[in-house]
């Protein structure tokens, strides 16, 4: 998967890297047991230092999204939960619990002051809503759109 | 060897860098036009255009005066003398090129051509998707080639003369000779045997030589560019090692298979170089055609929607030419003008390979010159 990252921007690279994987997995692009690069073809591949990059995937594995070992290197541990959708594989690694409850009420917190940014600028709490709701859908929509073209991929493949 | 006899080969030297440094705006990506980094909406700036007419300019202007020296010196001075024009040479065309992308440099300072520009670094964080070409086909030929000529070499070798012949003037008359030992038979083999094995270790750091993917295009289209970046160099790399190989093969089994006909001999060398010259062009059309590419998807990305562009990296190109980055981790990197690979020298190992490089290089140089100014 691609991502763009901006050296200029006042988000430190480490973050960003970090966002845009997290956005990866919500979105499909990233599935549970898909290999990351390695720390150091990934900071070379941008010409960054390899402690950003390291610190990025720190905090991923911190979060339980990714797991690291000795012989696959740094895989995707987790997966966005599909109600009755098949052929998405398992929800996460062996091993990789429930989302920790103090990392939740972090995330609800941070989530909070997001919301609140909309809500001080005088956005109708309808319209705040919605743009949630469009946010969350974009991301299952195109994880749909993902395991239904690998599927139609893998069909193709099976007839020849 | 004459003076003069020197100064027709430099002067073909000359004038095959010559044509080359000329050539290499033509191949550098359109971003970095004389290694200055430039925003794609500033790429219709006048200032390049005029910038990378002078660098061509002033090339062909010390191609001019060098040569003419050359001929000077070796009517009248000594043959060491003739080291010096190539000195000079190569400081003039170094000068040209600073003193014209000077100029590029001066309108992007005054024009602050960066401001208010968003700026991107793309990857992709889960590594390549196939792996990339290594020229298996070009070395096996060579191996083959270089296989069946020791074979022969040692199969002759005891029906050879205890005296060689090891230099030919340029009436083909052998002007030197010497005992026979295994040097003076396999000597070249051993060369090419060498040269080749370097340049099939060569392409694999073309395999692991990261390619900054454009910021804007989408994964599909950076991921082809990368692999037809790299198909382009892992075939070059292939013929060149098959050619080394020949051209070799050729210098040890010409002059004892075919005795007495050196301007056969003279001819064969003489065709590989010009085969080795045509590859080299055809792989600069190829290239320029790719970077033609990048050029379109750049426009396309324009007109499509606002640019995102890649940063402005001038701080870590010292002259455009030498890469000093200390954060990052890639010992080699893509060249900034021209095509090919250059050494991270903010790294300690980048350091100590460009050291070396640079020494080898220096080394070959004046050991051939000095040689041939002795006339060893």
């Amino acid at each position: 998967m691609q991502i763009e990252i901006d050296p200029l921007s006042e988000v430190a690279l480490y973050q960003q890297l970090r966002d845009r994987v997290v956005e990866g997995i919500a979105s499909g692009q990233l599935r549970v047991g898909d290999q990351l690069a390695p720390v150091r073809t990934l900071a070379a591949q941008f010409g960054i230092n390899v402690a950003t990059v390291g610190k990025a995937y720190d905090l991923l594995r911190s979060e339980g999204l990714v797991r690291t070992n000795r012989t696959s290197g740094s895989v995707v541990a987790r997966a966005p939960h599909d109600d009755g959708t098949e052929g998405t594989g398992p929800a996460a690694l062996e091993g990789v619990g429930a989302w920790d409850g103090a990392a939740r009420d972090a995330w609800a917190r941070r989530l909070a002051t997001v919301l609140a940014e909309g809500v001080a600028q005088g956005e109708q709490d309808a319209a705040i809503d919605a743009t949630v709701h469009a946010i969350v859908k974009s991301f299952a929509a195109s994880r749909t759109k993902l395991t239904d073209g690998r599927q139609s991929q893998e069909g193709s493949a099976d007839e020849h | 060897m004459s003076t003069e006899a020197l100064t027709i080969p430099l002067a073909l030297v000359f004038t095959v860098v010559a044509v080359l440094l000329g050539a290499l705006p033509a191949v550098t990506r359109p971003t970095v036009p004389l290694g200055v980094s430039v925003p794609a909406s500033r790429l219709d700036e006048p200032v390049i255009r005029r910038a990378i007419g002078r660098f061509r300019l002033l090339i062909a202007i010390a191609w001019l005066v060098c040569i003419a020296l050359l001929v000077v010196v070796g009517l009248t001075a000594a043959p060491s003398a003739q080291l010096l024009c190539v000195v000079l040479f190569l400081i003039a065309q170094l000068v040209s090129y600073v003193v014209a992308r000077q100029m590029i440099l001066r309108a992007k300072h005054d024009g602050d051509w960066y401001e208010g520009v968003p700026v991107r670094m793309a990857g992709s964080v889960t590594g390549p998707s196939e792996p990339a070409p290594v020229p298996i086909g070009w070395c096996v030929a060579s191996g083959v080639l270089l296989a069946c000529a020791y074979v022969v070499a040692i199969v002759l070798y005891p029906s050879l003369p205890s005296r060689l012949p090891t230099h030919w003037g340029l009436d083909g008359q052998p002007n030197a000779y010497a005992a026979k030992d295994v040097w003076t038979v396999f000597g070249p083999l051993f060369i090419g045997t060498v040269v080749a094995a370097g340049l099939f270790a060569l392409s694999f750091l073309g395999r692991i030589v990261p390619i900054r993917a454009l910021p804007g295009a989408d994964a599909a289209t950076n991921a082809r560019r990368e692999h037809d970046m790299r198909s382009a160099m892992s075939t070059l790399i292939g013929r060149l090692m098959f050619l080394i190989a020949l051209e070799f093969t050729w210098a040890t089994l010409a002059p004892r298979l075919l005795p007495g006909t050196t301007g056969v001999h003279l001819g064969g060398a003489l065709a590989v170089v010009a085969l080795i010259l045509a590859i080299v062009v055809l792989f600069i059309i190829r290239w320029r055609r790719l970077m033609a590419g990048d050029a379109r998807l750049v426009a396309a990305e324009r007109a499509a929607r606002a640019t995102v562009d890649t940063p402005d990296d001038d701080r870590f190109w010292k002259a455009g030419l030498l890469y000093l980055n200390r954060d990052d981790p890639a010992l080699f990197v893509q060249r900034r003008f021209g095509v090919g690979w250059t050494v991270n020298l903010g790294r300690p190992g980048g350091v100590v390979i460009g050291v070396v490089l640079a020494l080898v290089i220096v080394g070959v140089v004046t050991l051939a010159l000095v040689r041939s100014a002795l006339g060893v």
